[in-house]
């Protein structure tokens, strides 16, 4: 845990001209995204966070706050206003992936980010098998050979516990729970440094939740992957990362360490947050 | 050796929701800690003794004050101020925590937890296991219970499980929170029996009791809260 692999500094995504005067009348003291002057969308300002080897970092917010537009930035999903996010184990951490050339930014996505969204089917296509799934991403990530890829993705389905005699089932046939785990397969396949899991368990029944929970505590043991969750859940957040962010109307409003945040919460918000929890 | 140099540490809470009202944790506490010695904490509740070991596990952030600790490689960081990059990589590798509450990952038996604690530390699997039956079996947790989930345990066994969660890594620090408040005599007295061998092998405690007895057996030196407030009136 001594290097990271992603920082990002001052990332923005604005819906909207934006005015020069946006920055100053919204955000969390003003309790709105929407710029008063050219009405424009703040959805993000200001985001900086570093994220090293192994950590996991927890974003957490109310619905609309910006969680999951931050990694839908990062997995180039959204195209970031500005900003400055270095992955390190693209060139070095040299370059801005931000903004890379789209056949830079699909190698990126392509070998060395995984993603797994609340809604299965954005992550899966429903229409191809389990194994077709992911033998898709072991395709994009150049592993051509057809034994490679069926012996691969058994193994990447077995690691997430799904039943073999699912592989070759279509996606959309299964289960949510089931669908969950073979997206969170497909998002292994290249073995990304970095792993983006939006809202993941959100939707599923308790009991598939906590076999997701102790799956990605697991991989991320064995693998030493860098991973940002993104949930309202603040159980979730407490089981799962090291770090957290607080998000407000676009903003960070408080970091620190997990067990900190939800303990001993500075900010008026996240105190809010955390004494509302059941 | 010092281990840890505690300050005029000092915490207060803000509570914004509740019109800025500020709550006084504790104030102006100062103690030094060698290798190998055990600080017992007393007082009545609500006096502060477990805010006390949240500040210098930084679960809570000290208002005031420093809490100066020196690393195996002989370095010193103040863990108040320290950037939190540094803190996890110390409680990763130096400073454990046994609190009043055990959260885990529901349905993972308590052996895979324990083992999982020892081999992302670098243990051989196989090591690991004979490390973990010896505890288990040393702290009277039924066999049976090994492949079971922590929900299923009683309040009891829990806290023996949260106990050798941290023992079992050897930490030089560990930080204590009423260790064995619902153990009856006899599993106190293993409890007991195993800090101390852990202290014989050269790791500092800090450790918050309300029973008096078994705070004595363990500690080398105590902080009353209790005198303190009454030095103060």
């Amino acid at each position: 845990m001594n290097e990271p692999v992603i920082s990002v500094e001052g990332l923005e995504k604005t819906y909207g001209e934006g005015c020069g005067r946006c920055g100053e009348c919204t955000g969390p003291d003003y309790n709105t995204n929407v710029c008063r002057y050219c009405g424009s969308v703040i959805a993000l300002k200001d985001v900086s966070f570093e994220l090293y080897q192994g950590e996991i970092l927890g974003i957490v917010g109310e619905s609309g706050s910006g969680k999951s537009t931050i990694v839908q930035c990062l997995y180039f999903d959204l195209e970031a206003s500005s900003g400055l996010a270095r992955l390190f184990p693209y060139d070095r951490g040299k370059a801005n992936i931000l903004t890379l050339p789209q056949s830079r930014k699909r190698y990126i996505r392509n070998h060395l980010m995984g993603m797994v969204y609340q809604n299965p089917l954005l992550g899966l296509k429903g229409y191809f098998t389990s194994g077709g799934n992911i033998a898709e991403k072991l395709l994009t990530a150049d592993i051509y050979n057809y034994h490679n890829i069926r012996t691969r993705s058994a193994r990447l389905l077995d690691r997430t516990e799904v039943d073999l005699e699912y592989m070759d089932r279509l996606c959309r046939t299964l289960s949510g729970g089931m669908q969950q785990r073979v997206q969170i397969s497909k998002a292994l396949a290249n073995n990304p440094p970095l792993l983006l899991l939006d809202e993941i368990t959100t939707g599923l029944d308790v009991s598939v939740q906590a076999r997701v929970l102790d799956m990605i505590k697991t991989i991320q043991h064995e693998l030493m992957i860098s991973m940002i969750v993104v949930s309202h859940d603040l159980g979730v957040i407490r089981l799962l990362t090291n770090r957290t962010m607080v998000l407000k109307k676009g903003r960070i409003v408080e970091h620190g360490l997990t067990d900190q945040i939800l303990e001993d919460p500075r900010d008026a918000y996240t105190q809010l947050l955390v004494h509302s929890m059941l | 050796m010092n281990v840890l140099q505690v300050q005029s540490l000092s915490k207060n809470f803000v509570m914004h929701i509740r019109n800025d009202m500020s709550l006084c944790g504790f104030a102006d506490v100062s103690f030094s800690l060698d290798e190998g010695e055990f600080l017992g904490i007393s007082g009545p509740s609500g006096i502060g003794k477990s805010s006390l070991l949240k500040c210098v596990y930084r679960t809570y952030i000290p208002s005031g004050g420093t809490i100066m600790y020196t690393r195996k490689d002989g370095t010193a960081v103040d863990l108040a101020s320290a950037d939190e990059h540094e803190i996890l990589a110390l409680r990763f590798s130096e400073i454990a925590f046994v609190t009043q509450f055990f959260h885990v990952i529901p349905r993972v038996p308590a052996f895979d937890i324990l083992m999982g604690e020892l081999t992302m530390r670098g243990v051989d699997p196989e090591e690991a296991k004979d490390i973990i039956s010896e505890n288990l079996t040393r702290l009277a947790i039924p066999r049976a219970l090994w492949q079971m989930f922590p929900s299923t345990f009683s309040g009891g066994e829990k806290q023996r499980l949260n106990i050798l969660n941290a023992v079992i890594r050897s930490p030089r620090l560990l930080l204590l929170d009423e260790p064995t408040a619902s153990l009856d005599p006899e599993t106190r007295n293993e409890v007991v029996a195993l800090l101390q061998t852990l202290k014989k092998k050269g790791t500092s405690m800090i450790g918050v009791f309300h029973d008096h007895e078994t705070m004595k057996r363990l500690a080398d030196k105590e902080y009353s809260f209790a005198q303190e407030m009454e030095a103060v009136r």
